[in-house]
């Protein structure tokens, strides 16, 4: 009788046991649960990514944010300023930036996150790495994009063959004013020896064309 | 009537041959042969009691250079005696060692080139580029890449400007349209050789023998698209300036009197690398890559954008071809 109880004392101990862990279970794995979501929250699920990038061929992208950005991370200035997202005149270090990107109707937080400042923002106020920036350009400028992951346009670097690296959209086009300024050109070619410019009459803009000059260089020495 | 003569005379010339059992030709070209094989044989001898190792003098290898074959009947130990000679003569001529390698082209692979109108701006860097990589004759100037300046809304060439020197570009109403060898398929070039100094090879890559050019120019007058150029002088690069890293049908230095053009920088596509041209290009508007390739950048835009080849109607089927955004 008495073994029989404490048998029953036994079992009811790891009962009340069982009961306290299952209790407790949900709790941990509500934890877990929670991080993942709130990673999810914060940046943008595979599956709103656009397909192309999907079904590109594999690429890697020349890094950018640690190497380039002299001001990375941007959270080092930020961290103790209260974020601020109305518009205003920019200073001190901001002072410079011109802002012409989609012709004033954008600012600073329309592709910087508000809170989390080391990372870019998609519409749906998803956090974007500095060094995928391609998927925020994407947004509005999908067929770039799309052309972009195949070869279409922008650059790729290293070889023909083997690992497709490209350059990000930043390594061309300045995001504040993507607009590429025009440049002195390298020098133009030589006219050979014994040739001159000629306009030809047909050209409004001064022209030139190659034609034979008269004989009176003949005695020079034709190197060319 | 014409036919009824021609015949004739076929059956008299017949007649005589076999009359004689042999003509005056076929002996003359027998003893030709026989004399210059004697006068090979000696010289051969004495090139290869000079070639061998490093005392081959300078006489030795100018006779060595003079009984080269022609590249693509060279052995395989005849070609590497050619590459140490050309490399002792690059030494003694520049003062520089550089390095001339036999790459082969590589399996399935045929070079294809695109380029982008909407992008390229005109800055010439890629003809620069291309200067330094391909040990191109800084005086008098020998360049592979001619950029043309072109009136927006027309393809008429005659109109282009070659030499505009503006001081931003690129200029309101132009357009740039970079023109270089097109490796064309069925390259007009290569018909016209008389001494078959200049042929197509597996990867699509039309190349020169430099040392089998006999400096004609026949090739010139052949390529619709200006892309070959002629060494009328010596070609003069600064000591400091030349590129070491060569291969035959490539960039080697060339000498006075033969025609050169580009090649797809051979010496650095078949060892994987991007052409000069596509490395130097600030704008992306080169695309290279490997035609028989279905996922390479090239095919995507071969099969996703509208596309041109220049003098398209002349049927040389050119790979290099042009697109717009």
């Amino acid at each position: 009788m008495k073994a029989l109880l404490e048998r029953k004392k036994r079992v009811g101990l790891v009962m009340i046991g069982l009961i306290f862990c299952a209790l407790w279970f949900p709790l941990f794995a509500a934890e877990e649960e929670d991080e993942e979501e709130e990673e999810e929250e914060i940046s943008i699920p595979m599956e709103e990514i656009l397909s192309f990038e999907k079904h590109a061929p594999a690429f890697m992208v020349k890094l950018r944010k640690e190497e380039e950005l002299d001001a990375f991370p941007c959270m080092d200035c930020h961290e103790d300023e209260e974020p601020n997202p109305t518009e205003r005149e920019l200073e001190e270090d901001h002072e410079d930036l011109v802002l012409e990107h989609g012709g004033g109707r954008f600012w600073c937080i329309t592709c910087h996150h508000l809170e989390q400042r080391d990372y870019l923002t998609s519409l749906k106020n998803k956090r974007i790495d500095f060094d995928q920036s391609y998927r925020l350009c994407g947004q509005c400028h999908f067929q770039r994009q799309k052309d972009w992951f195949f070869g279409g346009h922008g650059k790729r670097v290293g070889n023909w063959k083997g690992d497709r690296e490209l350059y990000l959209c930043t390594e061309c086009h300045n995001p504040h004013s993507p607009a590429i300024e025009p440049i002195p050109p390298n020098p133009p070619p030589k006219v050979r020896k014994g040739l001159e410019y000629v306009p030809t009459k047909h050209h409004k803009h001064v022209n030139v064309w190659e034609k034979y000059l008269p004989n009176q260089n003949k005695e020079e020495d034709h190197g060319h | 009537m014409d036919t009824e003569k021609t015949m004739g005379q076929a059956d008299m010339t017949s007649a005589k041959k076999s009359s004689t059992g042999i003509t005056r030709r076929s002996l003359l070209k027998k003893m030709g042969i026989a004399g210059a094989t004697a006068v090979a044989t000696t010289a051969a001898g004495t090139v290869a009691a000079n070639v061998s190792g490093e005392n081959a003098t300078e006489f030795g290898d100018a006779v060595g250079e003079f009984f080269q074959d022609h590249y693509q009947k060279m052995s395989k130990q005849e070609i590497e005696e050619a590459l140490a000679r050309l490399e002792r003569q690059y030494k003694r001529k520049y003062g520089v060692e550089v390095k001339v390698d036999n790459t082969p082209p590589q399996p399935n692979v045929l070079y294809g080139y695109a380029l982008n109108i909407s992008k390229c701006k005109g800055y010439r860097k890629c003809v620069d580029a291309c200067v330094t990589e391909n040990n191109q004759s800084r005086d008098p100037q020998v360049q592979f890449i001619r950029v043309l300046e072109m009136n927006k809304g027309s393809m008429n060439l005659e109109e282009s400007d070659h030499y505009y020197n503006p001081e931003l570009v690129p200029q309101e109403g132009k357009f740039y349209l970079p023109v270089q060898c097109m490796q064309c398929e069925n390259p007009p070039c290569v018909n016209a050789c008389p001494t078959k100094a200049t042929w197509k090879e597996p990867d699509g890559i039309v190349a020169i023998d430099y040392n089998w050019c006999i400096g004609c120019r026949y090739c010139m007058t052949a390529c619709p698209y200006w892309a070959r150029h002629f060494n009328w002088s010596e070609p003069e690069i600064p000591q400091e300036e030349i590129n070491p890293v060569t291969h035959y049908l490539g960039n080697r230095p060339r000498p006075k009197g033969v025609v050169e053009k580009c090649y797809f920088c051979v010496q650095r596509t078949r060892k994987d690398q991007q052409p000069a041209c596509q490395e130097a290009c600030p704008t992306g508007a080169r695309v290279f890559g490997n035609l028989l390739d279905p996922k390479s950048e090239i095919r995507y835009i071969l099969e996703n954008k509208t596309v041109f080849r220049l003098k398209e109607d002349l049927g040389t089927e050119p790979k290099f071809w042009y697109f717009t955004d």
